[in-house]
């Protein structure tokens, strides 16, 4: 009948796993089968978290960082046990434990361990009273004694200083051991005068089995942490003695009286390790029997095959050694190693000494053939162990090393230098590849990790990469072999199964072309069979990695092979989420090749709760956008327009199914691309919106998301004040609003330049594009709209005017606010009044500083032209508001330098004309014989610098290019005459002036009967008639000097 | 001799044997059995069955249940076969069930009202199978129609069409699911009509269309249903309605909504805890959150993945959440355990 056991201590074993809960409970579940009445899983109807049985299954998965996750996100799941909650610290270090030794990374390694002791250390101060305070010490001393091992075993051979702290790492555990035994003892023995009933307690009895269960492992691991402190002493000193002997009688002392356990099975090991490492050989041999005659039990396999290797090492300790009986001891066990075994350090050091003991053999033997066949075995062993990270793989390599093997050279590929001759024999060695693959892959990466952090193993790294890369070259050869032959064996699963194979080495060869098409024929020729859709994920895969390496010329076409596969994955499996991904890549390859209408199509395709649709729509509408400008630049108009819209609805699409946390930069983008092609269509309100949405709005998120680019504020804000003008212009509603949000948004727009380098530029760019819109808005803009735009236009030149330094664009403003402000003049206006005054007074304020700072600095102007062109705006934008004096400097200015400048002669006049309109009469009759002859003698030539209207009209007398001139100068010439005799206080002087005027008009019109055009001709008619009247004459006008009817 | 004597006697008994089962009914009290869900087992004879309950005269007086109230039926005459694969069945061992059940044959079978139930747990016990990626799916469905169009009368009849529904929805035809489900809104219980509503709504939800879902849920979570079946529906509408809201946006509410329901959660009720946990799943998604959506998926696909909908579209998450993580092996593992346990899943 197969023996079971009361206890259970098996996990003090070297590996020193973490003792989980639930494989404690699946022991103590032997001790039931026995016969104690301990309950195995407690039966839950209560509404509560799963937590513990979660994490369990967390931790059977691997899933360490989940468990740890999760632990530490464990308020946030609702009705989890408060017991669990209360020790949550010590399941966290379990799990950490745990993580840490399937680490395979020092430092992560390392970091879980501290952590894992530092949350038991949490625990075990935070919960003096809870009831798994043992189970934490227990664990904090396994730790402590695993921390002593990894000093001992890992990094070679310990040196002094090594081994003392091993020292003092077994010694701190072996007291953490024996505190728990000294406070468990005394709990046992207050329970022990208990009488508990199980029916009506089974809580109760749980508890005191476990704290039975936790004192025994403690007191077992008490000893061997007092065994291996003596262990780390080299020498046989009195300390080494003495520690021994207290691990001993310990072990002795627990085999004793609990021999029926597995915890005595345990003790009986250790105690034959003591005895052999203090020579006792003989009870040595007897302890390991001991272990070895027990029934067989999965649960004894590791003791029995440490007692294999003691007894072994025994064997070969003795003089002259034992081989062959070595040998048949250990051979068995060698021949049984299960696959899950092979890495696991018992059996690495099995086969170690197992090697020792065939090179021992084959070193006496005499037989050439017993001799080389013994040391073909070692070498089998030896490679095996080489091939495992362990204390025992560097002497494993030497060993291979005296013996002339490359310690690079793959097992499997020593065993395959001939091709084999079956099929079958073929896969069971590709089989073998595929394993020793996976185990060269990592350590290659571990070896590459290694180089990362400095370390210098350049060596080691291109051999590694050297074996992996030969080792699938030979695989994939053998592959190849296989498929040409005619096996019986070969029915068409195999075939596949082999394609496949050859499929996955040449992707992890690198080969993706080759990869690409084996797994693509697979995926088409069996559809069916299980491998098809992963075959057809390699040939993508594959074809990616060779986009990848691609140049310019070959992206084309590994594109279409891209394309392709994806297709045909997509419409094999449409229902298959890995195959969702060939439906995204197909999107994504569409897109990134500016295929519009496949992009567009796959697009339509991809399910909608694949997670990067929103991503994709997004990206489908900047290429929609890119489509329409095209069609634009093309000059189809119209169809850009259609795509534009498709491109708002995609984006639309895309930024509606965000949610407030999902957005980023891209999405940001995406807003501010729908936004402008809002604007584009018209939609003022809608851009506006699209900018203040609370999830996605880039005006409302800008400052919560980094930005896409440097550029991304300040055209953000240029849009968004874009939006506000257009919304001035179309709304007849909150004006006020508007203009106060504009100016808030152009806060922003400066606060986004300020920092950047070409910043002023774009701020001023933004402004004079804006000021541009306007103004053609303000051209074909309704009159009731005029008034609110022009305010709008003025906000934005004042603020183009304060942060520009560029006299170009503060030219412009101020010609763009002279012009405005002429534009709301009526043509009889002289002066202007209300809205135009203030835009024309801004003008001329601005004008004035160009024209100041162009006298003193000429190289910020773009020229002395520029100057004469502001001197002479200054003129007429001063004369406007009635600034007279201004005026006429600034045109003196200009005369001064150029007097043939007939624009500047005719603003001149203007001045002195409208001046005098003005002025007393004394003065008023001078300004206008100015007016009319001019004024400002030259000082050098004594030649009038202003001509006045006579000199005009006559300079410009029959040219063509003056026609206009000369029409509007005699125009003015008379009428100066005309109201210079209505200001005449003497009678005679006012009617000889009058004539004069008359006749002005006369000569003009007997010459020129058109008057250079209906619109002058009636104004010289105009004129005539009020001569007329004031001469006290039929007001009949130009008639009066027709002979006959005299029209244009 | 002796052979031939007893062959003439039985010649001669058979027309009264059968005539003794065509009076059984009135001259005969049978030993036909109501289990209900609750309380304690009736035995009489069954007189009536309908799509909506079951009548059994026990003695002079007739007593009625509601399919809500009724676990299983046995009837005088039951084949062994139909004895043990119905119990198999209604323990989910489908496999087991089905090699019981084809062993009855029908022809041999003298009521009708057995025939129903033995062909009804043979078909259902197949389309849980197929269901469960074991079996042909499509076959599953034309059977299990033909049978919900012969025996309209059963009192299987809308468990009938829930399982038309459900294999529907397997196979990606949620309008089609849909129609199945919405037969049940006939039955005068209160439970399984709002099933209807609960179920209709899952397909809608499923087929993409949360916002029209929710109003399905919300009839069902504001109908007057006091049984504990009931409150267990309402449980799974709250549940469903959540992850309505995780699909418009809505994470924050949705985790709100699925938090409340944890507290009350008994994870021995696997359906329930499943949706649960897959509704919470979902409402971390919303929320951007793909380690608290995957801590939830896992609890669906590492503790109830009976559930078989529920663990593979937990599956089908995980798929998609893993490489988000960092994790695309784990996705690759996910992956093949969809394929090989529920191949054809989602159609």
């Amino acid at each position: 009948m197969p023996r079971t056991f009361a206890l259970e201590t098996f996990a003090l074993e070297t590996a020193y796993p973490p003792i989980s809960r639930r494989r404690w409970r699946r022991w103590l579940c032997i001790a039931f089968l026995a016969g104690a009445a301990i309950p195995c899983t407690a039966t839950r109807s209560q509404a509560e978290e799963p937590a513990q049985k979660f994490v369990e299954q967390l931790r059977s998965q691997g899933y360490h960082e989940l468990a740890i996750r999760y632990l530490e996100r464990i308020d946030e799941f609702p009705g989890v046990n408060p017991a669990f909650k209360d020790a949550v610290q010590l399941e966290l270090a379990q799990v950490k434990l745990e993580a840490g030794q399937k680490s395979r990374v020092i430092d992560q390694r390392d970091s879980y361990y501290s952590d894992a002791s530092d949350a038991l250390q949490a625990f075990i101060r935070d919960q003096p009273s809870n009831t798994r305070r043992a189970e934490a010490r227990l664990q904090l001393g396994n730790l402590q004694l695993l921390r002593g091992a990894q000093l001992m075993e890992l990094g070679g051979e310990p040196d002094a200083a090594r081994r003392q702290k091993a020292k003092a790492a077994f010694l701190g555990a072996a007291q953490t051991f024996n505190e728990i035994v000294t406070d468990l003892r005394t709990v046992l023995e207050g329970m022990q005068g208990q009488k508990i009933d199980a029916t009506k307690e089974p809580e109760k009895i749980a508890l005191r089995d476990r704290y039975r269960s936790e004192y025994l492992q403690a007191l077992l691991l008490g000893g061997d942490a007092t065994k291996r402190a003596a262990d780390t002493l080299v020498d046989a000193t009195p300390e080494r003695q003495q520690l021994y002997t207290d691990a001993l009688n310990r072990f002795v002392e627990l085999r004793d009286k609990h021999d029926d356990t597995l915890a005595g099975i345990l003790a009986t090991l250790y105690a034959a390790q003591v005895q052999q490492s203090t020579g006792n050989t003989e009870a040595a041999t007897a302890s390991y029997l001991a272990v070895l005659d027990q029934p067989d039990n999965d649960v004894l396999r590791s003791p029995k095959v440490k007692a294999i290797i003691g007894l072994m090492r025994l064997l070969l300790s003795v003089s002259p050694p034992n081989y062959q009986e070595a040998i048949n001891r250990g051979q068995p066990w060698a021949d049984d190693i299960r696959p899950a075994e092979k890495r696991e350090l018992d059996f690495c050091e099995l086969r170690m000494v197992l090697a020792e003991a065939y090179l021992g053999l084959a070193e006496i033997t005499e037989s050439p053939g017993e001799k080389r066949k013994a040391t073909g075995v070692a070498r089998e062993l030896l490679l095996a162990v080489s091939r495992v990270a362990s204390p025992f793989q560097d002497a494993a390599g030497k060993q291979l090393a005296s013996l002339g093997v490359n310690v690079g050279q793959s097992a499997a590929l020593e065993r395959t230098a001939t091709l084999p001759k079956t099929f079958a024999e073929a896969m069971t060695l590709v089989d073998e590849i595929l394993e020793e693959e996976k185990s060269l892959t990592l350590t290659a990466q571990l070896i590459d990790q290694r180089v990362e952090q400095g370390e210098k193993l350049k060596d080691e790294q291109t051999k590694a990469r050297q074996a992996l890369n030969d080792l699938r070259v030979r695989g994939i050869d053998i592959l190849r072999h296989a498929l040409t032959l005619n096996d019986k064996e070969m029915d068409s699963g195999a075939i596949t199964q082999a394609r496949a194979s050859l499929a996955f080495l040449l992707f992890r060869a690198e080969r993706f072309r080759e990869a690409a098409v084996v797994g693509e024929f697979i995926a088409r020729r069996y559809p069916s069979s299980e491998l098809a859709l992963s075959s057809g994920l390699t040939a993508l895969g594959s074809w990616q990695y060779a986009l990848r390496d691609a140049d310019e010329t070959r992206t084309p076409a590994v594109l279409d092979q891209l394309q392709r596969v994806a297709d045909y994955l997509v419409t094999q499996w449409p229902n298959d989420p890995q195959a969702a991904s060939a439906k995204e890549l197909l999107v994504r390859v569409a897109i990134g090749r500016n295929d519009f209408d496949a992009a567009k199509r796959y697009l339509e395709e991809l399910p909608n709760d694949n997670t990067s649709k929103n991503e994709l729509q997004r990206a489908m509408g900047r290429l929609m956008w890119n489509q329409s400008i095209k069609l634009q630049t093309e000059g189809d108009a119209e169809s850009a327009q259609a795509i534009r819209g498709e491109a708002a609805a995609t984006l639309q699409a895309g930024l509606n199914s965000l949610t407030s946390d999902s957005v980023d930069a891209a999405s940001l983008e995406g807003a501010l691309l729908l936004a402008r092609i809002q604007m584009l269509g018209d939609q003022p309100t809608e851009a506006l919106a699209t900018l203040d949405s609370d999830i996605y709005g880039p005006l409302k998120r800008i400052d919560q998301i980094e930005p896409p680019t440097a550029e991304f504020k300040g055209e953000v804000y240029g849009l968004a004040l874009q939006a506000i003008v257009s919304q001035l212009t179309n709304s007849g509603g909150n004006d006020q609003g508007l203009m106060q949000r504009a100016t808030t948004v152009m806060a922003g727009l400066q606060e986004a330049y300020k920092d950047q380098p070409d910043g002023e530029q774009k701020l001023v760019g933004t402004y004079f594009r804006l000021a541009r819109d306007i103004r053609t808005q303000l051209e074909t803009a309704p009159i009731d709209k005029k008034q609110r735009l022009t305010d709008a236009f003025q906000l934005f030149l004042n603020q183009l005017a304060q942060n520009t330094d560029d006299s170009k664009t503060l030219h412009w403003v101020a010609q763009t606010m002279l012009g405005l402000g002429q534009g709301q003049m009526s043509a009889s206006d002289v002066k202007a009044t209300g809205q135009a005054e203030a835009l024309i007074k801004s003008a001329s304020e601005l004008l004035q500083k160009i024209a100041a700072r162009g006298a003193k600095e000429p190289s910020w102007l773009a020229g002395e032209t520029m100057l004469t062109q502001v001197r002479l705006e200054l003129g007429t934008a001063a004369r406007l508001v009635g600034d007279y004096k201004t005026a006429l400097d600034s045109l003196t200015d200009v005369l001064a330098v150029n007097a043939n400048l007939v624009d500047a002669q005719v603003e001149a006049a203007l001045v002195y004309e409208q001046w005098a309109a003005i002025l007393k009469p004394s003065f008023a009759t001078i300004s206008y014989s100015r007016a009319i002859s001019g004024a400002k003698p030259d000082p050098k030539t004594r030649k009038n610098m202003v001509w006045g209207w006579g000199a005009i009209a006559k300079k410009t007398m029959g040219s063509p290019n003056f026609e206009e001139v000369f029409f509007n100068s005699r125009y003015h010439l008379a009428l100066s005459r005309f109201l210079q005799g209505k200001k005449e206080t003497n009678s005679e002087a006012a009617q000889k002036l009058l004539s004069q005027a008359s006749e002005d008009i006369r000569n003009v019109y007997v010459r020129y009967p058109e008057l250079g055009g209906k619109i002058t001709f009636n104004k010289y008619d105009l004129l005539t008639r009020e001569i007329q009247k004031s001469l006290g004459k039929t007001a009949n006008g130009l008639a009066e000097f027709a002979p006959s009817s005299a029209t244009p | 001799m002796v052979t031939l004597i007893v062959r003439t006697s039985l010649l001669r008994l058979l027309p009264l044997a059968i005539l003794s089962i065509g009076l059984a009914g009135s001259a005969f009290a049978q030993l036909d059995r109501v289990y209900p869900v609750s309380g304690s087992t009736v035995t009489g004879t069954v007189t009536e069955i309908k799509k909506d309950g079951v009548s059994i005269k026990v003695g002079s007086a007739n007593q009625s249940f509601t399919i809500d109230q009724l676990r299983k039926v046995t009837f005088e005459g039951d084949p062994s076969g139909l004895t043990r694969g119905r119990d198999l069945a209604l323990e989910g061992q489908y496999q087991s069930a089905l090699e019981q059940l084809k062993q009855i044959d029908l022809k041999s079978v003298s009521r009708e009202y057995i025939a129903a139930d033995a062909i009804f747990y043979r078909l259902s016990s197949e389309a849980k199978l197929a269901l469960a990626g074991q079996g042909d799916k499509e076959a599953a469905r034309k059977n299990l129609g033909t049978f919900a169009g012969r025996y309209q009368d059963s009192w299987h009849f809308y468990q009938a069409a829930e399982l038309l529904g459900d294999l529907a929805s397997a196979a990606g035809d949620f309008d089609g699911a849909a129609k199945y489900y919405r037969a049940l809104e006939r039955s005068s219980a209160a439970v399984i009509s709002n099933r209807a509503s609960y179920l209709v709504a899952m397909s809608l939800m499923r087929n993409g269309k949360g916002a029209e879902a929710i109003a399905g849920f919300d009839k069902v979570i504001a109908a007057s249903l006091n049984t504990s079946d009931g409150l267990r529906l309402q449980a799974l509408a709250k549940a469903g309605r959540a992850v309505a809201q995780a699909m418009a946006g809505q994470g924050q509410q949705s985790l709100d909504a699925i938090n409340q329901l944890l507290e009350t959660l008994n994870p021995d009720d696997t359906e329930l805890a499943a949706r649960i946990y897959n509704a919470r799943g979902a409402a971390h998604e919303a929320l951007g959150d793909t380690e608290g959506a995957l801590l939830d998926y896992l609890h669906t696909h590492l503790l109830f993945s009976s559930v078989v909908d529920a663990h593979a579209e937990a599956l089908t998450r995980m798929v998609t959440l893993w490489p988000k993580v960092g994790q695309p092996e784990r996705a690759a593992e996910a992956r093949q355990e969809l394929q090989t346990r529920y191949p054809g899943w989602g159609g």
